[in-house]
Order: structure tokens, then sequence, then C-alpha cells
């Protein structure tokens, strides 16, 4: 061999020697893991962190470890006390009274008083939707150091499934935090909750920090109520876009948890001896937005027609491949809440082509082109809609499929001419005032607007009777079946994968990662 | 020379200008509103246009342009939306991956595609040339994200050699910063080591055939002296620009790698600001992309100067 060729040996040699040293696995857990940290790979960047400003889920997952609210909920998603020491309804139901738990400090050191409560209300109302829906005439104060009181012009049983929700969640900060923001966002991310903020590397990760004076409640956890702790020092969230780095991650070990894990790894994922699978349930719906200002759309025997002829068990398998990640049925709110009803259900998933061609035929709907809009950037979205088109073209319908990024489409979704039906997916509302779809004054969507679902909601929220609001919601149900301001395809759910040394995952509304460890 | 530097630099200006202008048209173009990114899927028009007003995005483009060329004029890139820090900022802690990435890729490149190349012309019609060149054409045609998605599978997955993406800083040692980018350096090393590998062997082939090349055999030196001394420098201009372009593609180009690896650098700012409508950071990154762009291209010049001492740009030669 000649000296050149030697040297080529050679160098290749020591690349095997920098790789193998280079091996990711060291020692400690059961796969080789000795750390007090969890590194979560996210689907998605946040936005913000701060909650009072943002309604994205990815916000929350991570916000939510860092900060808490007054009152919260439990695993029957009823609203319990957080921060509250208990909730006092006074008998004429317009004053809610919280007197505060005594032992809560921020991660800056200052205990928690009734001011800070009523500074966070108070931005928290003037920013979000739910808000401003239930407290924009109330009165908010500080009875003393310890006791904040919620003063209503009449009884609501909206306000505090509002208050303990999360998305754009009621979080409690510190009132110099909120008067330094002003109305831009919050700069400090200080809280009250189990982490605290460490730092934000830009595309890289958000890292928080077990906050060392943090009070748990007693008792066992209990969906977002009950004990939640720290059980590792710091934690990790890694923006990771693309699905199949993610998938390689967790099997590699690079991550510890991955949140959106695509269903078409499934079967690969759970023959991996390293892994645990959690299917995230309840989690969010698959709808379909009517444009009620269109042409076509705007005659509500169209939108009853589509409803009568789509087949939801076709749409949700092509969407999500397996029947294990998806449920139909027709309910406005999930059969895990209290509110759940399953009032006419005849009138849905139907697959009635029949009935859907004389509707059609009765509203005078002639072949005219209609506009579909949906993203690939929600891979499930793109396969249900090109089934969706196929199902109505079944009927007579003519689907034009427009295809658009993420922020293209919501920002098309306001222009009132540019489309006749939209897909997308919503999050679990607490209450059925919540939803976006339904109150006309949320000025959302499709522009939906009857007067009497307008009506049949303020009647949910003037009451604090719940047997009794859930009579109404009955009729709200009923209603919206009728009315049709959306199509509901199905209730989908996600898909976590762990690495076998994390235990004590869970997944209620939002990914946490309270009471997890590494073992 | 001076003045040639000098010439290059005023004419920065115009083409600065020209990418600020398209820059920014292209991107307030595009449909798609930060407000709504920012505040989630679940906003309601209210809090959507609320929001609009305090970032200003209501304005008529011609005052939002107005205002960022003046920023620009001042050395101010404006402030990210979402990420809540100037741009120069922005740009800066991103750079740091780059470049690593860049320089490693390319050292990549240079150390296989130069010897490769050369080998190749050397032995030209021979086997070795002919399975060189079919390395080299498969080189340009894999895409660098097919290739990098298979060193994750076999090096992260299945051997657990080298974790299967992110990344380490300097600061935090060599080897743990190597780690991280061997994987994705060497998935575009080899697309622009392909290039290099055929450029060199091209432009090696050329000279090899000339008087003063069968001169040198004749003296009598060796081999070796003849081809890396007398051929290689001399066919070393062409392989010099190849050398600079691909660096300064890869600088604004390893977009999809970024991606795949997980990689903060330039490219995943661009395509995170992108998909969030981030305009002010993808406007004031284009424009240092447009920048670092040219000053390569200037500096391969003077380096051109530097090996070939024919080439003056002073007109005195």
């Amino acid at each position: 061999m000649s000296k050149r060729n030697w040297c080529i040996v050679l160098i290749a040699i020591v690349m095997l020697v920098f790789l193998a040293g280079c091996s990711t696995s060291s020692s400690g857990t059961s796969d080789g893991k000795e750390k007090n940290e969890l590194r979560v790979a996210l689907s998605a960047n946040p936005p913000t962190l701060d909650l009072h400003r943002t309604t994205a889920s990815v916000s929350q997952q991570i916000a939510f470890h860092m900060f808490e609210s007054l009152v919260t909920l439990d695993k029957d998603y009823k609203v319990v006390p957080m921060l509250a020491e208990k909730i006092e309804i006074s008998p004429d139901e317009k004053t809610i009274t919280f007197p505060l738990r005594k032992d809560v400090t921020f991660h800056n050191g200052k205990v928690l008083n009734a001011e800070d409560v009523v500074a966070s209300i108070n931005r928290w109302r003037k920013f979000s939707s739910a808000g401003r829906s239930t407290l924009s005439q109330a009165m908010v104060s500080a009875k003393d150091e310890h006791t904040a009181v919620i003063t209503l012009p009449q009884p609501s049983s909206a306000v505090l499934p509002a208050l303990a929700n999360t998305s754009q969640g009621c979080v409690i900060m510190p009132k110099e935090v909120i008067e330094e923001a002003g109305d831009n966002n919050v700069t400090q991310y200080v809280g009250t909750g189990p982490f605290q903020f460490g730092e934000w590397k830009q595309d890289q990760y958000i890292h928080l920090k077990k906050f060392a004076n943090y009070k748990p409640l007693p008792g066992e956890p209990n969906g977002m109520a009950g004990k939640h702790e720290a059980l590792v020092d710091d934690l990790y969230f890694i923006p990771v876009a693309d699905a199949a780095t993610r998938v390689a991650g967790i099997q590699s070990g690079e991550y510890d948890v991955a949140d959106d894990i695509p269903y078409d790894n499934y079967d690969i994922l759970k023959n991996d001896s390293n892994l645990v699978l959690t299917v995230a349930k309840p989690f969010c719906e698959n709808i379909i937005i009517f444009n009620t200002k269109s042409e076509v759309f705007s005659n509500v025997k169209v939108r009853q027609a589509v409803n009568a002829a789509l087949d939801l068990d076709a749409i949700m398998k092509a969407a999500t491949g397996n029947p294990d990640f998806y449920e139909i049925d027709p309910g406005l709110m999930f059969k895990e809440q209290a509110w759940y009803v399953d009032i006419g259900k005849d009138k849905y998933n139907q697959k009635n082509l029949a009935l859907a061609k004389k509707l059609l035929d009765e509203a005078g709907y002639n072949g005219q082109p209609v506009k579909l809009q949906v993203t690939r950037d929600y891979e499930y979205l793109y396969k249900s809609a090109v089934v969706v088109k196929d199902q109505l073209e079944k009927i007579g319908m003519k689907v034009d499929l427009e295809v658009y990024d993420w922020p293209t489409l919501l920002s098309k979704r306001k222009d009132e001419k540019a489309w006749d039906m939209s897909m997308t997916f919503l999050t679990i509302f607490v209450e059925p005032t919540q939803t976006l779809y339904l109150d006309s004054r949320f000025n959302w969507g499709g522009w939906y607007h009857n007067p009497e679902m307008d009506k049949l909601l303020d009647e949910i929220r003037a009451t604090n009777d719940f047997d009794k609001a859930k009579k109404i919601f009955e009729q709200v149900q009923s209603l919206s079946l009728d009315d049709a301001p959306i199509a509901k395809l199905g209730n989908m759910h996600g898909l976590i994968a762990q690495r076998k040394y994390v235990k004590g995952f869970h997944f209620f509304k939002i990914l946490s990662l309270t009471n997890v460890s590494v073992k | 020379m001076a003045q040639y530097i000098f010439r290059r630099v005023i004419s920065l200006i115009p083409i600065l200008i020209v990418v600020a202008v398209v820059d920014f048209i292209i991107i307030h173009l595009t449909p798609g509103d930060p407000a709504a990114v920012m505040l989630g899927s679940e906003a309601t028009e209210t809090d959507l246009a609320n929001l609009r007003e305090q970032l200003g995005l209501n304005l008529p483009i011609y005052i939002q342009f107005g205002k960022w060329i003046l920023g620009v004029l001042q050395g101010d890139l404006g402030r990210s939306i979402f990420i809540n820090m100037p741009v120069t900022q922005a740009i800066w802690q991103h750079l740091g991956p780059t470049i690593s990435l860049t320089l490693l890729a390319e050292i990549i490149a240079v150390l296989f595609a130069i010897p490769l190349g050369v080998m190749a012309a050397t032995h030209r019609g021979t086997w070795s040339d002919q399975s060189f060149m079919m390395i080299a054409l498969l080189g340009i045609s894999i895409p660098s994200f097919w290739l990098g998605l298979n060193f994750i599978l076999l090096f992260a997955v299945k051997l657990n050699w080298l974790p299967a993406a992110g990344y380490q800083p300097l600061s935090n040692g060599l080897v743990n910063h190597l780690k991280y980018l061997i994987l994705p350096a060497i998935s575009l090393g080899i697309m622009q080591g392909a290039l290099i590998a055929r450029m060199t062997r091209s432009s090696m082939l050329e000279v090899l055939n000339e008087n003063y090349i069968l001169t040198a055999e004749a003296k009598g030196l060796s081999q070796r002296v003849v081809i890396y001394k007398h051929a290689l420098k001399n066919a070393f201009i062409p392989i010099l620009t190849v050398i600079g372009l691909t660096f300064a593609t890869l600088i604004g180009g390893a977009v999809v790698t970024e991606t795949v690896f997980n990689i903060p650098g330039i490219g995943k700012l661009i395509v995170n600001s992108v998909l969030r409508r981030d305009y002010v950071v993808i406007q004031g990154t284009v424009l240092m992309i447009a920048v670092a762009y040219v000053l390569i291209n200037l500096f391969v010049d003077i380096l051109y100067a530097y090996i070939d001492p024919r080439v003056r740009y002073d007109g005195k030669a």
C-alpha cells in the first residue's frame, strides 16, 4: 500500500474513533441516562409566554409550568380553587369572593396578595375575549391584603370557567410586572408555579428551573388541580418543527418527551421497548366552518346538506389512519365533561346522500363552485379535506380545494369574500358559552348569527344552577345542529411519546411535566 | 487594488437598495397576519384588530416602508414582533451556528473534493476516474435533507453514535460542538464537495495539457511537485470561484438542513420568521445575507490576485 493510501486509512480510523467517542449513551437510568432534567420536543415555537395575550396551545404547554390561576379545573372539568383558598359566592350570586392562600410566593420572592390578583384580572379582561364577555361590566377589587372580590351586575355561571380556562388563561402575575409591561407583552415571566423561567434561547430551547419555594396543594393530583410538584430540576422545551426529527430524536434519546407524533409512526414506536406512548384525549375537535356570509352557505339548507352528506368515519379514518385516534361524537362538549349531552345525534354523521341532494335542490344550489380552505401545515386537516371534497362532489357540489400555509389561511379567513368552507380544529372549551362559533358577539370564524342562540347562551351565563344551565345547553346543541354553523367531523386525540424512564407522565387538557420524574 | 476594493464597496449601495425594496415588497405582498399568528387561531377579530393597531400593522404600507428604511439607514434593522429583540441581535444569535455549520461543511467538502478531483484528472479515462464521476454526480443529485434524514436514522437511531438533532455552542466544548454538527455538515458538504470536485477535475485537465507542465515533467520534477505545485496552483482560480460561491450559498441556503437537524441558525430564523410573518426579521435577515454574499464574492476576487500574480485590478499590470 502506498503512503497516500495509508494516510486515507489513518484518516478513516481517526474519524471512526471520533464518532465512537461521540456516542450519546452514558450511564444512569434504565436505558442508560443519569440526569435530573427533561428535554421536551414540541412541534412549534411559542409566539409569546404571556398567556393573557395568546390562545396558542404551545404557549399554554410551556407557560402553565410557571403560572397559576385563581381557580383551575379538576379531572371532571369542574372549577376548583388553585391560588384561591376557596370560592365564596354571595346569596344573590353577584359577588364572588376569593380568599387567597397565604403561603404562596412569586418566583421573585414577593408574597402573593390581592392587588396582584386585581391587576392580573384587569389586564386579562382587557385582552381576552372570554374576559371581556364575562367581566366587562364587573368590578374587581381587593377587599383586604389576602382577599380579592369580583362584583357582577348580574349572576353569571360563565365567570369561574372563564377564569379557569387555559386558553388565554387568567394567570396571576405580580402587579409590578403588569404595570411595567403596559399594553405590551410582559417581558418578565414571573409566576407562582412549580417551575420558574430560566432562559429563552430563540429557536433552541426554553429552559425552566425548579422553583425551590413552591408550596404544592395537599392531596393527590386531580386534573390541573391538586398536588403538582417539580420532580426534576430542569425542563427544556425544544421547538422541533420537523416531525421526522422529533420521532428520530425520541428514538435516539435526544429528547425525553416528544409531542405531536405523527399517527403514521404509531406502529413503529409502540414496538420500541425504550418508549411509552400516550394517547392524549380529549384533545381537540376537527371542524369545517361555514362562511354564513357567502352566497352559497348563507342558506342554512346548504349547510344542512353538507352535514347530511358527510361520512365522518371515512373522513376521520383518512385524517388519522387509525380508529384509536378519533371518535365520532355529536357533542359540542366532550364526553369527559359534565356538560356533555348527545341531543341531536340523529342529525349527525347521517351519510344520507338522498337527503343532502334534496336539501341542495330546496336551497336552489345550481352547481356554483365553492371554496374549501385548508392547510398542509396540519396534514390531518388536508387529508380530511380531500375526502370531504370527494363526498360533496357525490351530491353534486363543485368544490375547489384551496391549500395555503397556516398564517395565510388565518389571514384569508377574515375576508368574507375569500372562502366558503374552512377546515380547522378547536381545543376544549371549559363551558358552552365559550364556544367561539356559537356566540355572534365573538365575531369569530364564519360570522354565524342567530339572536335565539345568543339569548340561550346568555341564559346559561345568567344562572349558577348547573342543572338548569345544562337543560338550556341541550337547546343550544339542538339549535346548533339545526343551524349548522359548522360541520363537526370528529374528536381527534393527540399522540405523545416518552422514554421509558420518564415516570408519572399524564395528559390533561395540555401537556404537563409536573409530577413527572426520571427514574 | 485599494481602488478596486473601494469601487466594489461603493457598488454595494445600489445593490442593497434594490434588495431592500424588493425584499420589503415581496414580503408584504405575501398574505398572512402576524397578529393572527401571535394571538392564535382562536383569537377574535376584536383582539386581532387591537394588536394590529398596537404593532403598527394597520399603517399604510408606504409609511411602514419609510419607517423601516429610515431605521436601516441608521443601522437599525428594526425590532422583532415575536422574539422581542432587535433584529441585529437576533441575527447575531443565529449567526454562530450557521457559520460553524458552513465552515465545517466547506472544510469537509474541500478536504475530500480537491484530492479526489486531482486524482480523477491525473487518472483520466481509468476506472477510478469513471467511478469518481459517478460518485460526484450522485453527490450533486442527492438532496441534502434526504441524506440528513438517513444519517439521523443510521448514526443516531440505529447506532446511537451521534445526536439526532440540536446544537451545542463552541463554549460547551469542541467535541460537543462537533458531534452536533458533523452529520449536518457532511450532508451539506457532500453536495458542495461534488461541485468542487468536478470543477477541480475539469480545471486540472485543462492545465495538465499546457506546455509548462510538459516542461516541468521533462525537467525531471517529481509527479507530486508537478501536480501540486505547478498544475493545481494554476488550476485554482475557477476552483476558488466555486468554493466562494458554495460558501455564500451555504450561509443563506442551509435552510432545509438546519430545519431537519434543528440547528438554530440563520436558515431556521428565516423559516420561522416566514411562518410567523415576522416581517422585520425577514427583511433584516435577507438584507444581511445579500451583504454577506457580496462580501464573500469580493473576498474571493481579492484572493484571485493573491493566488495569480497576473491578476491585477488597479490597472497598473
